[in-house]
């Protein structure tokens, strides 16, 4: 096999990513456009769609952190203790019920005792 | 026979004969004698009341099953029966709660707010404040409402079933109702009015709901005082507000109609494909618009579950269907046991594109017609129809109704596009997909490449 040579391998990598870039650019504009119609057909109208939103997140994710703000595990975090803390509070409510219905037997032995 | 039992008889017979002299001995067309006969149905279910009308309400949420017509016309079905007197239901709320009823709440107004078949509801006042499940304490003077299962209501429902199961295995109705697995039917019906006649399972679930919708300040769900609730009693916090049945009251008082309509849509996608527990009764009156702009779920009386695979499953159905696109929507159908014989699957692929064209093409969409429209063609090829995807069909279908009375233009498929799009995007990030997914884009790739 001949030696490869550096440039023709970089200007393959450029031109691979060049024409990538303007098959996705080309993918959102019509996922775009979709959008914009309400309704288009088949298994490509998909990924269009898909690609459309996908720069919709690229935009938000820039504006994200160009603001600084990228905490997100720490909210992913708080769900685990919001889970947890509805399990509990689930159980606490049966148990509330628990005992409404044992003093309801409690008042029914005793009424019949009485 | 008993007395219930012959007017159970006379009733349903009665029905079936004026169905065959309306529909002129059947000779009128097809789609005509089914409407006729429906009609006559649902009137004597309605004559009839107690299990029949849970059971015309449980037909209206199975088109799957029972046809567009029929489950069309059990929707107007009216469960609004005369109101018992509170001193019958005094002595239910005591031997349930374990006192009187003036030392469990401070004042509780003995004129009902709703009477139905099986429980009646009457507005009262918290004695003691009280931390519910989720979201903030109800303090003493809360107003709240107070459902009670009508005395010998429970044991109707029970004579009821015994009676249709009874019926249901008469020649009669076998040939009336042919096709329709009518002791499968019966069996899930009774199951869910036995769930119904515990109100401690409908006070769960409207936790859960209350739960899966914190981070939404525009859904709200009443919280459950669970002191106050039994098997027989649910208390729960009162909602103000406007059913949809009202709505015009509402738009006068300028609710944003079109942005609880979006919401309301996307939050019950959210039920659907990201929380698997979804509301499958939204009729109008179980939906409340409140003057701070909100919605507000209430009667949690049928509730779908879906599992995680589902879930994903039904993501992808509804991609096929937004995106026009039949064979994804075929393929994970599939998945949720709608199975398509080789042999069928060119003729419904081709009815499945035409229907996708007519329904959802153009610039406007109906998903009820296609939805409905989708499980025809299925029953008219001979594929049988899992019940959870006649109910979820059924579901988006009410959505979509619903969302239409608060803002008639919405598109609910655009509503879905970004959700479900969202939704299989997600779902590309899992380890095991990508493990699933990669070897194939690799031979894809390498294919095209050496092609």
């Amino acid at each position: 096999m001949a030696d490869l040579d550096p440039m023709k391998f970089f200007a393959l990598w450029m031109f691979t990513h060049e024409q990538a870039d303007d098959l996705m650019v080309q993918s959102v504009e019509r996922g775009k456009a979709v959008a914009g119609e309400g309704m288009s057909g088949g298994p490509d109208a998909f990924t269009d769609g898909f690609m459309a939103m996908v720069a919709e997140e690229k935009a938000r994710l820039k504006a994200q952190i160009a603001s600084g703000h990228g905490d997100e595990i720490a909210e992913q975090g708080d769900e685990h203790i919001d889970e947890l803390k509805f399990e509990v509070a689930e159980l606490r409510g049966r148990l509330d019920q628990m005992q409404t219905t044992l003093d309801a037997i409690a008042a029914h032995v005793g009424a019949k005792g009485a | 026979m008993s007395a219930r039992s012959g007017r159970i008889t006379r009733a349903l017979a009665g029905a079936a004969v004026r169905g065959v002299f309306r529909s002129r001995l059947g000779f009128v067309p097809a789609p005509r004698r089914r409407a006729v006969f429906a009609a006559e149905w649902r009137r004597a279910f309605e004559e009839l009341g107690g299990a029949f009308l849970k059971l015309g309400q449980m037909i209206s949420v199975r088109p799957d099953e029972f046809g567009d017509e029929l489950a069309g016309e059990m929707e107007r079905l009216r469960d609004q029966v005369a109101p018992v007197p509170f001193s019958r239901l005094r002595p239910v709320i005591e031997e349930s709660l374990g006192g009187p009823v003036s030392s469990l709440y401070a004042s509780i107004d003995e004129t009902p707010l709703a009477s139905a078949s099986v429980a009646q509801v009457h507005a009262a006042v918290l004695a003691a404040s009280y931390r519910p499940v989720w979201g903030q304490e109800l303090p003493a003077g809360a107003e709240v409402v107070v459902k009670v299962i009508r005395p010998g209501a429970a044991d109707a429902l029970r004579g009821d079933i015994v009676e249709a199961r009874r019926l249901a295995g008469s020649a009669l109705m076998r040939v009336l109702l042919r096709g329709v697995d009518l002791d499968s039917l019966l069996d899930e019906f009774a199951r869910s009015v036995e769930r119904e006649l515990d109100l401690r399972i409908e006070g769960r679930v409207a936790d859960r709901f209350a739960f899966d919708f914190r981070p939404d300040p525009k859904i709200v769900v009443p919280r459950i005082v669970w002191t106050r609730t039994a098997p027989r009693v649910l208390t729960m916090e009162r909602m103000y507000g406007w059913r949809l049945s009202e709505l015009d009251e509402a738009e006068l008082a300028g609710v944003d109609a079109h942005g609880l309509a979006v919401h309301g849509a996307t939050a019950f996608m959210r039920q659907v494909m990201l929380y698997g527990r979804y509301h499958a009764d939204l009729h109008p009156s179980n939906l409340f618009v409140t003057p701070d702009n909100r919605i507000a779920y209430l009667d949690f009386g049928i509730v779908g579950h879906l599992t995680d695979a589902e879930r994903g499953d039904i993501a992808q159905v509804l991609a096929g269907f937004v995106y026009r696109d039949a064979d994804r929507a075929l393929r994970y159908s599939a998945n949720l046991g709608v199975v398509v014989p080789p042999e069928k699957i060119d003729t419904v692929r081709r009815e499945l594109g035409e229907l996708l064209d007519k329904t959802m093409g153009g610039g406007s969409t109906d998903f009820r017609h296609f939805g409905f429209g989708f499980l025809g063609l299925l029953r008219r090829n001979g594929i049988a129809i899992p019940g959870g995807y006649g109910l979820l069909v059924k579901s988006l279908a009410t959505v979509e109704g619903v969302a239409r009375r608060l803002y008639p233009d919405i598109d609910i498929m655009e509503v879905a596009r970004p959700f479900v799009t969202r939704m299989i995007g997600d779902s590309i990030g899992r380890p095991e997909t990508l493990q699933e997914r990669l070897p194939a884009v690799w031979r894809a790739a390498m294919r095209e490449l050496l092609a």
